[in-house]
Parts: C-alpha cells; sequence; structure tokens
C-alpha cells in the first residue's frame, strides 16, 4: 500500500516532468500523457479509498525530512476519511478537466506547457491533502498557489492575464503568511506538525486563548487560499486563465483547500469558539456579498467566480458552526456542479469563439443541446433543488446552521440561497433560452456543439451533480457521509442543540431555490419586469453592484496608492538614493576597493603562495579541533 | 603499534603537502600530491586493521580511484602547460592574478 | 621481528617521500616516489591488507607513476631539470609543512580508540579480497557507481583540456 500511495502523487509528477520537459516532441501527445497520469492516480487512488470505508487510516511515512533535535518533520503520506473525500473529488474532478482540456486547448501554442502546470498542479494538491502534517500541507498550499500564478499567467502576452497572476500571487501571500504563523505556533507548542501527533493532545496543550489565535493565524491562510472577504479579490481576475483552469483550481479543488484545512484542523478549532465564530461570519458575510454582485455581471467566468465565492462562504459557514462534515459535504458537491458550471461555460466560450458577454448570447440550446441540458442540472444543482447534489449538501449546512444556534447566519444563508437560484437561471435563461440576440452572429462564428472529447467529461460531472448528494441521504437512521467525515472530524458539541422539524427546513430552502428560479423566468423569459426596468428602479444600488462595491477602486486608493506614495517618495527617494546607494552601494564599492588595494599584496598569482594559505587554514582548523574536542 | 604506524601516514602526508608547497615543477608536485593521498590513504588502512572492519580498505580504493582521476586531470594540464609556454615551471603561470 | 619488519619499510616509505620532494630531476623524483609507494604497499601487507597491497603496486606504484613518466617522455629535458628546484619562499613551505605535522602529531598522541578488535574482521574464510568485495558490493555499491562517475568526467575533462589547446594552434 505505501508504494501504491506514494505512487498516487508521483504519478501526476512524471507527467509534469515528461510534459515539461520534453514538451517540444511530446506536444501532440501531451494530453493523452497528462490524462493518462491522473487517470493513473485516480484507480490507485481507490485502493487507499477503500480501505478508509472500512474503518482504516492507510498512513506510512517515507523518511525523515528535517531532523531536527527537538522538532523531527516526517515525510509521510495519509489517507483518512478526510483526505479520502478530497483525494476522491481531486482525482476525479481533475480527470475529468484534463479530458476536456484536451479539447478546449486543442491548438494552443502552450499545449504542452499547459498539461505540464496542470499536473503540477495536481501533485501540489495530493500533496497538501495527502500529507500527513501541516509543514507538508505548507508545501503543496505554495505550490498550488505557484500551479495557480503560472496557470493565471498562462497567456502571458496579455497584460491583464500576468497581472491578474501577480495578484493573486501577492494577496496569497497575506494568507500564507497567516497559515505559516500558525503552522509556528502549532510547532511551538506541540513539538511537532503531524497531524498524529497534534490532534490527540490538543485538548491537554492548548489553552482556549491560545486555540483561538492558532485558530485565526490558520483562517487567515484559509480566506486567503479560499478567496474569503476581504482576500477574495484574486479570485474573479484569476478569471483571465483558460477555463479548465478556472474551472479546476479556481472553482473545484484549489480555492477549497482553506475549507479543507479548517476542517482538518477542528481538533484546534473546536477548542476556540470565537475562531469559530469568526470563520462562519466571515464564511456567510463572504456567501451574501458575493452573491449580490453576481445578480448584475455580464460576463459569464465573472458570474460563475462569484458564485464561487458565494459557495465557499456556505462552506465556510458549515466548517464554522462546527459542522465540519458539512462543509466537506458541499465541498465534494461543488466540485462537481461548479465545475460543471465552468466546463460549460467554456464550451459556451469554446464555440463562440472566445466570446464571454451575455449581452451577445441567447437561444444557445439550438446549437448546443448537450451544454445546454448540463448547465441546467448543475444550475439545479447549485440552486438546491432536490434531488441534486447541491441540495443536500446546502440543505445540510443550513439545517446545523440553526440547530447549532445561529439563526442570523441561517437567515443569510435561506437569502443567499435565492439570490443563487436567481443569478445561475438568469446566466441560463440570457445565454441558453430565448431569442438570438444579435443576428447572424452563430452563423458566423459557426457555433456548435463541443465535441464529445470535451462533453463526455461533462456528462460524467453531470451525472456526479445529480447522484453526488445521495451520500448524504439517511440510510437506517445515520447519513454515511456524516458517518464517515465525523470519524476524523466529529462535529463541536453544542450545550444545547436546538431542534427543528426538518420538512419544514428543507420546505424553506426549496421555497427559496424554487421562488428565485421563478424571478429570473418572470424577468428574462416571460419579461413581465424587464431587467433594465429593476435596474432603474434600484439605480444606485445596481451601479454599486455592478461596480463590485468599489471594493478595488477601494484597494487602489487607499492601499495601493499610500503604498506607492511611501515606496516612491521614502524609500526610494531618500532611502535608496540616499542610504543604500550613496552609503550602502557606494560604501561597499569604496570598502571593497580599499580593502582590496591592501589584500592586493596577498594575490601574487603564484600557486604555492595559495598553497601556504590553504595549509594555514588546515592547521589553524585542524589544530583547533585538536585543542577543543580531544 | 598503533601510534607508529599513524605517525608514518601522517610523515607521508606532511612530506607530500611540503612538497606540493616548495617544488616548482609541476609534475614534481603532482606526485607530492600523490603522496599526500597515500598518506590519507594509510590512515584508513590503519584503522581499519585496529578498529576491525573492512570499510576503510573499501574507502581506500576510492581514494586510489579519486587519485587516478586527479592525475589524469593534472597530467592534461601538465601537457597544456607545456605546449603553451613550453615550460611546466609552476612560476611561469603565475596568472592566477589577472 | 614485526618491529623491524615495520622500521625497515617505514624507513623505505619516508626516505622514498622525502627523495621525491628533494630530488633535483623528475626522473628521480619519480622514482623515488615509486620506492615509498612500495613501502607503503609493505606497510599494507602487515595491516592484513594484501588486496589493498597489490591494488597500491598496480594503481599507484604502477598505473599512475607510468602515467607521469610518459607525459615526461614527452617533453623537454630541460624543463625538468630546470636549476631552481625550490620556491624562493621555500622556508614558508617547510614552516607550514611543519606546523601541519606537529597538528597531525600531536592528534596522533593523544588519539585514544579501543584495539580489541585489531585485525579482526577482515576475512571471510581466510580471504581478505572476498571480505572487501563483499562489503563494496553490498554497502558501498551506489558510492562505487559515483566513483564510476567520477572517472568517467575526469576521463572526459584530461581529454578536453589536452584537446582544446590543438584547434588553437590550428
Amino acid at each position: 500500500m505505501s508504494g501504491i500511495l506514494l505512487f498516487i502523487v508521483l504519478a501526476p509528477l512524471i507527467g509534469f516532468v515528461i510534459n515539461g520537459v520534453f514538451g517540444k516532441w511530446t506536444k501532440p501527445y501531451a494530453g493523452i500523457i497528462a490524462s493518462l497520469a491522473l487517470a493513473t492516480s485516480f484507480i490507485l487512488g481507490l485502493f487507499p479509498i477503500m480501505s478508509v470505508l472500512n474503518g482504516n487510516i492507510v498512513e506510512h511515512i517515507y523518511y525523515t525530512w528535517l531532523p531536527f533535535k527537538e522538532v523531527a518533520v516526517p515525510m509521510g503520506l495519509r489517507v483518512d476519511a478526510l483526505s479520502a473525500v478530497m483525494l476522491f473529488v481531486v482525482t476525479f474532478v481533475s480527470t475529468m478537466i484534463h479530458i476536456y482540456s484536451i479539447g478546449y486547448m486543442h491548438g494552443d501554442p502552450g499545449y504542452s506547457r499547459f498539461f505540464a502546470y496542470l499536473n503540477l498542479f495536481v501533485t501540489a494538491m495530493l500533496i497538501l491533502i495527502l500529507g500527513n502534517s501541516y509543514v507538508l500541507m505548507f508545501v503543496g498550499w505554495e505550490g498550488v498557489g505557484l500551479a495557480s500564478y503560472l496557470l493565471i499567467g498562462f497567456w502571458y502576452e496579455k497584460d491583464t492575464a500576468s497581472d491578474a497572476g501577480e495578484k493573486a500571487f501577492v494577496v496569497n501571500r497575506i494568507g500564507d503568511a497567516g497559515f505559516l504563523i500558525g503552522v509556528m505556533f502549532i510547532i511551538y507548542y506541540f513539538g511537532s506538525a503531524t497531524y498524529a501527533d497534534v490532534f490527540p493532545r490538543a485538548e491537554e496543550v492548548l489553552s482556549p486563548a491560545v486555540a483561538t489565535i492558532i485558530g485565526l493565524a490558520l483562517f487567515l491562510g484559509a480566506m486567503g487560499k479560499s478567496a474569503q472577504f476581504p482576500l477574495y479579490i484574486w479570485l474573479t481576475d484569476a478569471m483571465e486563465g483558460p477555463t479548465p483552469v478556472s474551472s479546476l483550481i479556481h472553482a473545484a479543488t484549489m480555492v477549497t483547500a482553506g475549507v479543507y484545512m479548517v476542517a482538518r484542523s477542528n481538533a484546534i478549532f473546536s477548542l476556540a469558539p470565537i475562531a469559530q465564530e469568526v470563520v462562519a461570519s466571515v464564511g456567510a458575510f463572504t456567501a451574501f456579498y458575493a452573491a449580490t454582485m453576481a445578480l448584475t455581471h455580464k460576463d459569464i467566468k465573472r458570474i460563475l467566480a462569484y458564485s464561487t465565492l458565494s459557495q465557499l462562504g456556505y462552506m465556510f459557514i458549515g466548517v464554522g458552526i462546527g459542522a465540519y462534515w458539512t462543509g466537506i459535504f458541499h465541498l465534494m458537491t461543488h466540485a462537481f456542479f461548479k465545475g460543471l458550471l465552468f466546463l460549460g461555460a467554456g464550451a459556451v466560450m469554446h464555440s463562440m469563439r472566445g466570446l464571454l458577454s451575455i449581452d451577445l448570447m441567447g437561444g444557445l440550446k439550438k446549437h448546443m443541446p448537450q451544454t445546454a441540458i448540463l448547465m441546467v442540472i448543475a444550475s439545479l444543482a447549485i440552486s438546491g433543488i432536490p434531488p441534486f447534489a447541491g441540495f443536500f449538501s446546502k440543505d445540510a449546512i443550513l439545517a446545523h446552521a440553526l440547530e447549532f444556534g445561529h439563526p442570523i447566519i441561517w437567515v443569510v444563508g435561506e437569502i443567499t440561497a435565492f439570490m443563487t437560484a436567481f443569478y445561475m437561471f438568469r446566466f441560463v435563461f440570457t445565454v441558453f433560452y430565448g431569442e438570438e440576440k444579435v443576428p447572424n452572429l452563430y452563423h458566423e462564428l459557426h457555433t456548435h456543439e463541443a465535441p464529445s472529447v470535451m462533453t463526455l467529461p461533462m456528462w460524467a460531472l453531470g451525472i456526479l451533480s445529480i447522484v453526488g448528494g445521495f451520500v448524504g441521504l439517511h440510510y437506517g437512521g445515520s447519513i454515511p457521509f456524516e458517518h464517515l467525515v465525523t470519524q476524523i472530524a466529529p462535529n463541536t458539541e453544542i450545550p444545547n442543540e436546538a431542534h427543528y422539524s426538518e420538512a419544514l427546513l428543507i420546505g424553506v430552502s426549496v421555497t427559496m431555490g424554487l421562488l428565485g428560479i421563478l424571478t429570473a423566468w418572470l424577468i428574462y423569459i416571460k419579461k413581465i419586469l424587464t431587467a433594465e426596468g429593476v435596474a432603474r428602479t434600484f439605480r444606485p444600488v445596481y451601479t454599486l453592484l455592478a461596480n463590485t462595491y468599489y471594493v478595488d477602486e477601494f484597494v487602489a486608493c487607499c492601499i495601493v496608492k499610500p503604498f506607492w506614495w511611501v515606496s516612491r517618495n521614502l524609500l526610494w527617494k531618500i532611502v535608496d538614493v540616499e542610504i543604500i546607494d550613496k552609503g550602502g552601494v557606494d560604501g561597499a564599492g569604496w570598502l571593497a576597493s580599499r580593502i582590496g588595494f591592501l589584500l592586493r599584496y596577498v594575490q601574487t598569482g603564484f600557486v604555492n603562495h595559495y598553497a601556504y594559505w590553504v595549509s594555514l587554514g588546515a592547521i589553524v582548523l585542524s589544530g583547533w579541533y585538536i585543542v577543543k574536542i580531544i | 603499534m598503533l601510534v607508529e604506524y599513524m605517525i608514518v601516514s601522517f610523515l607521508l602526508f606532511a612530506i607530500g603537502a611540503v612538497g606540493v608547497m616548495i617544488r616548482r615543477n609541476f609534475l614534481i608536485m603532482l606526485m607530492s600530491l600523490e603522496l599526500m593521498l597515500n598518506g590519507a590513504g594509510m590512515i584508513l588502512i590503519v584503522m581499519s586493521y585496529y578498529l576491525g572492519n573492512v570499510s576503510g580498505q573499501v574507502m581506500f580504493i576510492f581514494v586510489a580511484a579519486v587519485a587516478a582521476s586527479e592525475t589524469a586531470v593534472g597530467l592534461a594540464i601538465a601537457i597544456m602547460m607545456y605546449k603553451r609556454k613550453g615550460s611546466i615551471d609552476i612560476n611561469d603561470f603565475s596568472v592566477l592574478k589577472k | 621481528m614485526v618491529a623491524i619488519m615495520f622500521f625497515i619499510l617505514s624507513l623505505i616509505t619516508i626516505g622514498g617521500a622525502l627523495g621525491t620532494v628533494i630530488a633535483r630531476n623528475a626522473y628521480s623524483s619519480a622514482l623515488w616516489m615509486i620506492t615509498s609507494f612500495l613501502g607503503v604497499s609493505g606497510l599494507f601487507v602487515m595491516l592484513n591488507a594484501p588486496f589493498i597491497a597489490m591494488l597500491q603496486i598496480i594503481v599507484y606504484a604502477g598505473a599512475i607513476a607510468v602515467l607521469i613518466l610518459f607525459v615526461m617522455m614527452l617533453m623537454d629535458r630541460r624543463v625538468l631539470e630546470n636549476k631552481d628546484r625550490f620556491n624562493p619562499q621555500y622556508l614558508w613551505g617547510a614552516i607550514f609543512g611543519a606546523g601541519l605535522l606537529a597538528d597531525l602529531l600531536a592528534l596522533a598522541l593523544k588519539f585514544k580508540i579501543d584495539i580489541s578488535q585489531a585485525g579482526k574482521n577482515l576475512t571471510i574464510n581466510g580471504s581478505n579480497t572476498k571480505m572487501v568485495g563483499d562489503v563494496l558490493f553490498k554497502h558501498y555499491l551506489f558510492p562505487f557507481e559515483m566513483v564510476a562517475i567520477v572517472l568517467l568526467v575526469a576521463l572526459v575533462g584530461a581529454i578536453v583540456l589536452s584537446k582544446d589547446d590543438e584547434k588553437e594552434a590550428r
């Protein structure tokens, strides 16, 4: 089993090396090589997953990485219930998206580079989820950040793309600093960063205050990686990357790493109610806030990006209230349907030659029937309509929020559910239904259904978007998914758990979803209310939303500008020119030339003289050794 | 006997070192280097005997291999020197300061 | 008997070494060096290392010395027999050498090890060669391969070094 476990991680790495080093020659087969590598990982991953389903924890330590006296960091891989879920999601969704990319990226000059990066990403992601310690998780954490940067700026000739890559990197850095601080705290208090050492002892070692600090620091990391308010600004710009990247990295897997990390650290978070409260509140706020922004956007990828933010907010509600399994559950279903939504958007872009605005589309159902059906399935899933996957996970989160005593979060979540349904069906109705908006556009662009290498992976995800939620059903009094995940991430114990009628909660959720769909239907199909009319009535709100709350402008004027000013006037003109240049650089040069002038007499150029110096050094060093040590 | 053996090998090493430092002929410097390596190798054999561990003898094989490579490269350099200036006096090659 | 043998062999070794360093002429230097190596190989036989002793004769006294003599044959006699044997600053060399020796002698005198195993574990079925081979290929296989690469690199380096010059000459 240890070999299998290692090879799960190594397979994509081998793909990366093949495509990265020999990309010039493997170009026609790059996609196939990369997909095969991922498929290998996926199939091998089933073995440890089966073992975990039988109640085992598979852990193998390969060697000790940093054998310090007090702290040893073993390099090992671990599959338990939590990472098994992630392993399944990551390898499955990645495989599907790799196959999809064979069609989507066809003909791109950077074809093999693209697949090399994708494989690198999956390697790092697998290290992140399978690592048996926080240190290894951090390695993967940085690795996925790197891969994300490379892939956002994949079309680096475009300024916007390379800028977006940089923005993602810089914003993530803030979160990474928090994560690193959290890990250092853990090493300081536990003397180890391995999960097996940390979690069983968490209760005896950590006082609530320390647990809160660690929890908040770790959550700062999660906020960066999972794009929670206010560190979300990179995610929408990240849509500059190729669409499969948006799908894989910025919707299905990487951005959920923060959720996984919080769930993984459940032993710490459960000791820190304040940190949990922060997690849940930030999650709820982001869910609401991002959903409002998704209402007005016209760029199909940005709508989905804001929707991703919003759904990540749900996941953080789940893990923040202490019902970790619900967050993980939503993570899984979200990976299926959001991956599918992005792939669908990619298929639309593919056939529309890269056009993104929903204003130009309409009635695409005729030209792309399969994509249209899949998009409707995914939208129903995200809107929380039974029996689609999203319903079960979202309902689990909201029901637990209410039961664990967070009524406000529940209300916010339900309103967000309404908005989610509305903006998703706004998307679906305007793009796939109704009339062609621009006459003859489709004819000119030769709009057609995506090739089957793209639609088949979409169908795979589509089927899972339908049935993926059934693991959250009651079977004989227990929910299998809950039973699985709570082995590793037990719910936080809440003193007085409230109980509500399940039917009532489901009723409210479904009603909210249906209401959203109905509203979208009225506006965009029946045109009883026109979108323009609504926008005119709520002009200030609309402007605010359409400009995404002016956050980018705020950041530009209140953070970036002062930073520039300080950099320019203080750091450049005074510190750099006066102190560093005149004092440091010129001074160093002056000093070196003076010393060199003296030392010149040492450099005779005669080899024997150098031998003298060497032997002098040897005499002194070995003399010191003999006197001191023996 | 251990101390005597050690002294012999250290003498070999030190004489080699002196030879490297004071001779002008590059080939003789190379030979002195061989003496130094042999001194170092000898201490391996001595310790191998007195510790009852054959690893030292294996290490000597590695030392011999490194010595052979060093000689090969050194002699190539010597030939180059001879071709360039028609001399192998090390003081004709005080170019390291340039 | 052993002490006498040791005395004679170490005398050959040290004398050969001194001769190498002092000899006026590079040829005699090389011959002194071979003498010294032969003395060392005799000492190896005394130290229960017959295989290494043979290796010493073949590799050092044989291959390396012959290689050096070959190179000397390529060169002009006058080049090898220059008037000034030593550097102008040979005194410094001698002082540093003496310092090195003093360090090492201090080490030799202070050094204490457990010698209860002396002379044991060096053979399998009475064969030292078997034992060396056994350890070399069981425990030191990877370093052994690395040494092979070092030799290869040295070979390539030597060829490149002596070849480049020809091109320039043309």
